[in-house]
């Protein structure tokens, strides 16, 4: 194969994603320009052989298959045969592969079972036929890895036994055509790129190995990618840029592997000061994309530069981080930090706000949990969460029975909102409570429960328990814009029936009282602060599982 | 009387056992003879289905001493804009002869009732016209009460005798229609010990404290009634086998204990592409042949939120080849299945608000459960990913076609179809196709 036949190659094939997706969603199929066609083919059938035959080729497919004729150009490449080109001048077999791959695609679209089940068996057939003599006469280009992911694709797709095999195949093609290039084998000096190795097809498959459920592959295969333009010398600014550019289009494993790169390049040569400002950079990008990246991330700036590289904001962003990841005992320790390593941080109260309830109601350590509550009203600096503290203790009071001191707690709140109507909420929630205590009343039915089912662990019997999972969406907004709680469905045995699960809601619901029927509610705040929702899930009458979610609400 | 004496001979091993193989042949011909001539049994027919159990354990379907293997779908025809109360029985365009034909042409040797109609004749002329026209089997079915209001009371015996009366009044009418295959007692019914579905008790039973116990105890009321039933069908109906309806494998241990008389166990079953080890854990539980009653998977993505007619095939094709897997004469499986029936023949409208009209009018693609095992779609919201009324094997247009919603098949009725011309048992043995 000639140079400017390898680069021409290279250049057409670049948008392979593209011409696998492309096509099979048009429904609507696009009337070709019937002049156009016509004028491709002469200039493709006078002279096949010459250079500028691949582009009119690459038209000209596109042009048929966005028209959904595909028959036609399978015929018309049938008729190029016999002129006999060789298989990699003009990759004949990769476009009817390609063409036949469309037409089944798009008869699965267009639901035309009777053509499918009919003739789809022979355009199957064909398809195979034509991607492996492809894959068998172009060794050395980047069509074989293109012809075998077609192959691998329908493979998969008719669920048969060879879909394994073209899917290692597929790896094994990939592997040696990056190993061929580091060898030299195939290097074309100077053309496309300096090693001749063609980056997007390496890319684009691992792309959709990622798209159709291969993760593991699609790392090594990011890897590979990545490897490479490492190897090329690239420039640690290249790298970051282009883990950002692929964080931007939304690859977030990419970016991932290639930050991985990055960072090991870094470590080395950074100062621990540099270090710590582009690692906080990073973890900053991937908080609210990927929260386990961005924890991962932190852990390496722990590991590199001890806890002191962390800024007061990067602690506060880490511990909130694990909270939302549940991963409570851990956030418990990085709240800690920041309490002890930036005692004058803004977000102290906060903080120990949030370590009250954790402490409370997930871990059950009440005595840890007042303490941290205690310190709030101590130190009296944020009147939202002073009150809220307020509230919590009074209420462990009150399900203690300890009323005397549960009363004077509720008076306190009073006094200090003194009828403010930003607090009409809690105000609300207070005057229940000591009414509940005045009129002697058990407390409310469904806060009682939750308090049962966290501060004694009682209730719900091992072999019933559920996990639950609460959620908020969004989980950090701002007042008067609506939020959603919605637990997602438990998985219980009862096959296709519907589970007759009853839902207690409490806590700080925004001044809405849910109906126990549904898994799910939508309030709106009118009051900045952490809000705390609990649920209690009951199935007949006994309950199976409990959950809680703090809502952030600023100005 | 005497009818129902001699079928007492059967007793008490029921018609569709088989006598234990550690007889010593010659003993067991003498013993065999002897009895026979005692009982005046010897002219006595073969039921019209059976099932045998094999020298190796294996269980097969009889009908008429043929071999018949279950290739069967579930069968509720309900219109568009129609709820679960309407009466397609009686429905003056036949919808069943349009189904019963397109059917045939896929396969499907047999379609399972939930429920029959209160109008008798209506239903005795669907199961004939499914049978006479195009050789379908009918599989009857009865809830046993499970949707009573409040609750199904089965440690009452006054509920216990209503529902037995409505059983034996269904098996006395229809024993003799030649398109019956079997019965199937209830459907998931087990699922209320736990409490978490249709929850019942008794004084007795609500004074316990321990859940699990109050659990076994329902268990052994529901399914010693179940054998009851399936005792005194014995009684009435020489002809047909009754299956113990059951979701998943569930409690069965229990009915192991207390229902000798339970022919075969009817499963419903939702588990994804694979069954797992269910055959073979039924063989350790409750060893008797197994009809999975229900099964599927539906046809909608709720997490794309769009139709997805390839998973829906892929599921179905990999779950039947499980079926033909653990059935004889195939030595690699448990050889205990004799078959199955799909959930379902067509969508229904109806299904995701069954008190809304309105909704019938629509195809709703909000889910109604959740069922990780079928991953494809498992990430939608709440994880809500099982849409009940996309789980047609046909698809309903909104068209009207002989007075019948006409019917879209989709992928999964041509797989089957060309699935169960050669059924490929080992995936790995699954090869390309042969173009036509």
């Amino acid at each position: 194969m000639t140079k400017q036949k390898q680069r021409l190659l290279f250049i057409f094939f670049s948008a392979f994603s593209l011409q696998l997706s492309a096509f099979s969603f048009q429904l609507g199929a696009r009337e070709p320009d019937s002049g156009r066609l016509k004028q491709l083919e002469e200039q493709i059938l006078a002279n096949p052989k010459d250079n500028l035959s691949l582009p009119k080729l690459e038209e000209l497919s596109s042009l048929y298959l966005e028209g959904h004729q595909y028959n036609q150009l399978v015929d018309f490449l049938r008729k190029q045969e016999l002129i006999a080109v060789s298989g990699c001048e003009l990759p004949l077999g990769y476009y009817i592969g390609l063409c036949r791959y469309h037409q089944l695609r798009h008869l699965e679209e267009t639901k035309n079972w009777q053509e499918y089940f009919d003739r789809g068996g022979f355009y199957r057939e064909e398809l195979f036929q034509e991607t492996m003599k492809t894959v068998s006469l172009c060794l050395e280009s980047p069509l074989v890895i293109k012809a075998q992911v077609i192959n691998w694709l329908e493979h998969k797709a008719q669920n048969d036994s060879l879909g394994k095999g073209a899917l290692d195949k597929l790896i094994s093609l990939l592997n040696n055509y990056v190993r061929q290039d580091a060898a030299g084998l195939s290097s074309v000096e100077g053309e496309v790129s300096p090693s001749g190795l063609d980056m997007e097809v390496i890319k684009e498959t691992a792309d959709i190995l990622q798209r159709e459920g291969e993760p593991a592959l699609a790392r090594a295969a990011y890897n590979l990618y990545v490897g490479r333009l490492d190897d090329s010398k690239t420039a640690k600014e290249e790298l970051r840029l282009a883990a950002e550019s692929a964080l931007e289009s939304g690859n977030i494993s990419l970016a991932e592997i290639i930050y991985e790169r990055y960072i090991n390049g870094i470590k080395g040569s950074f100062s621990k000061e540099d270090l710590a400002k582009e690692l906080t950079a990073i973890a900053e990008q991937f908080r609210f994309k990927d929260m386990a990246y961005a924890e991962k991330i932190s852990a390496i700036l722990e590991e590199s530069c001890g806890t002191g590289c962390f800024s007061e904001e990067l602690q506060y962003a880490r511990a909130y981080n694990l909270q939302r990841l549940r991963d409570y005992s851990k956030a418990i320790q990085e709240y800690e930090k920041l309490v002890k390593n930036f005692p004058a941080s803004p977000r102290i109260d906060e903080a120990e706000f949030k370590l009250g309830v954790l402490y409370t109601y997930i871990i059950s350590q009440k005595e840890e949990g007042l303490n941290y509550w205690q310190k709030v009203i101590e130190r009296d600096s944020d009147l939202i969460l002073v009150v809220e503290s307020l509230y919590h203790k009074a209420m462990i009071n009150q399900y203690a029975r300890y009323f005397d001191m549960a009363m004077a707690d509720y008076s306190r709140i009073l006094e200090r909102v003194n009828n403010n109507p930003d607090f009409k909420e809690l105000t609300e929630r207070v005057y229940i409570r000591q009414k509940e205590i005045q009129e002697s009343k058990p407390m409310e039915y469904n806060l009682k429960t939750f308090l049962d089912v966290s501060l004694k662990k009682e209730g719900i019997i091992e072999s019933q328990a559920l996990a639950l999972d609460l959620m908020a969406e969004p989980f950090k907004t701002i007042r008067g814009r609506e939020i959603k709680f919605s637990l997602n469905q438990p998985q219980v045995m009862t096959g296709c029936l519907v589970p007759a699960l009853t839902y207690l809601w409490s806590g700080d619901l925004g001044g809405i009282y849910p109906v126990p029927v549904t898994p799910e509610f939508s309030t709106a705040y009118q009051t900045k602060g952490v809000k705390v929702v609990n649920v209690v899930v009951l199935s007949a009458l006994e309950p199976v599982g409990s959950a809680l979610e703090m809502e952030d609400i600023d100005e | 009387m005497n009818n129902k004496k001699s079928l007492n001979c059967a007793e008490p091993c029921g018609i569709f056992r088989v006598i234990p193989r550690s007889v010593p042949r010659s003993s067991a011909i003498t013993l065999l003879f002897s009895f026979l001539f005692l009982t005046g049994m010897a002219s006595r027919p073969l039921p019209e289905v059976r099932i045998r159990k094999l020298k190796n354990n294996a269980y097969q379907l009889l009908v008429k001493n043929k071999p018949y293997f279950i290739k069967g779908v579930c069968y509720s025809p309900v219109p568009v804009g129609q709820g679960h109360e309407y009466d397609f029985w009686s429905d003056p365009s036949e919808p069943w002869k349009i189904d019963g034909k397109l059917m045939r042409e896929m396969g499907i040797n047999t379609v399972r009732f939930y429920q029959l109609p209160v109008n008798p004749d209506s239903a005795k002329k669907v199961i004939n016209d499914l049978y006479q026209l195009y050789g379908i089997r009918s599989i009857l079915g009865n809830w046993l009460g499970f949707w009573e209001y409040p609750c199904p009371r089965y440690a009452d015996k006054d509920f216990r005798e209503k529902v037995k009366k409505d059983v034996l009044d269904m098996v006395r009418t229809y024993k003799d229609e030649p398109g019956v295959l079997l019965w199937i007692m209830g459907n998931e019914n087990n699922y209320s010990f736990s409490e978490r579905i249709n929850s019942w008790g008794s004084p007795e039973i609500d004074a316990i404290t321990d859940v699990r116990k109050r659990c076994d105890i329902r268990a052994g009321i529901y399914y010693s009634f179940v054998n009851e039933l399936a005792r005194e069908i014995h009684l009435i109906d020489f002809n047909h086998p009754v299956a113990l309806g059951n979701g998943e494998l569930i409690s069965l241990e229990a009915a192991n204990q207390v229902c000798p008389d339970i022919d075969l166990v009817a499963l419903i079953v939702y588990r994804g592409k694979t069954f797992g080890n269910l055959f073979k854990s039924l063989r350790a539980t409750f060893d008797k042949p197994l009809l999975i009653s229900e099964f599927g998977a539906d046809s909608y993505d709720a997490y794309l939120k769009k139709e997805d007619q390839n998973a829906q095939a892929l599921f179905l094709e990999s779950q039947w080849r499980e079926i033909f897997k653990h059935s004889y004469p195939n030595k690699e499986g448990a050889q205990n299945c004799l078959g199955a029936t799909m959930f379902e023949w067509t969508d229904e409208w109806w299904k995701h608000d069954e008190a809304s009209p309105e909704s019938w009018k629509i195809q709703d693609t909000e889910s109604n459960w959740s069922n990780g095992s079928y991953y494809f779609d498992i990430k939608a919201e709440r994880n809500m990913n099982m849409n009940e009324e996309w789980f047609g094997i046909a698809a309903l247009s909104e068209e009207l076609e002989n007075g019948v919603n006409k019917r879209v098949l989709r992928k999964a009725y041509y797989v089957l179809r060309e699935f169960w011309k050669n059924p490929v048992l080992n995936h790995k043995d699954k090869k390309r196709v042969k173009p036509k």
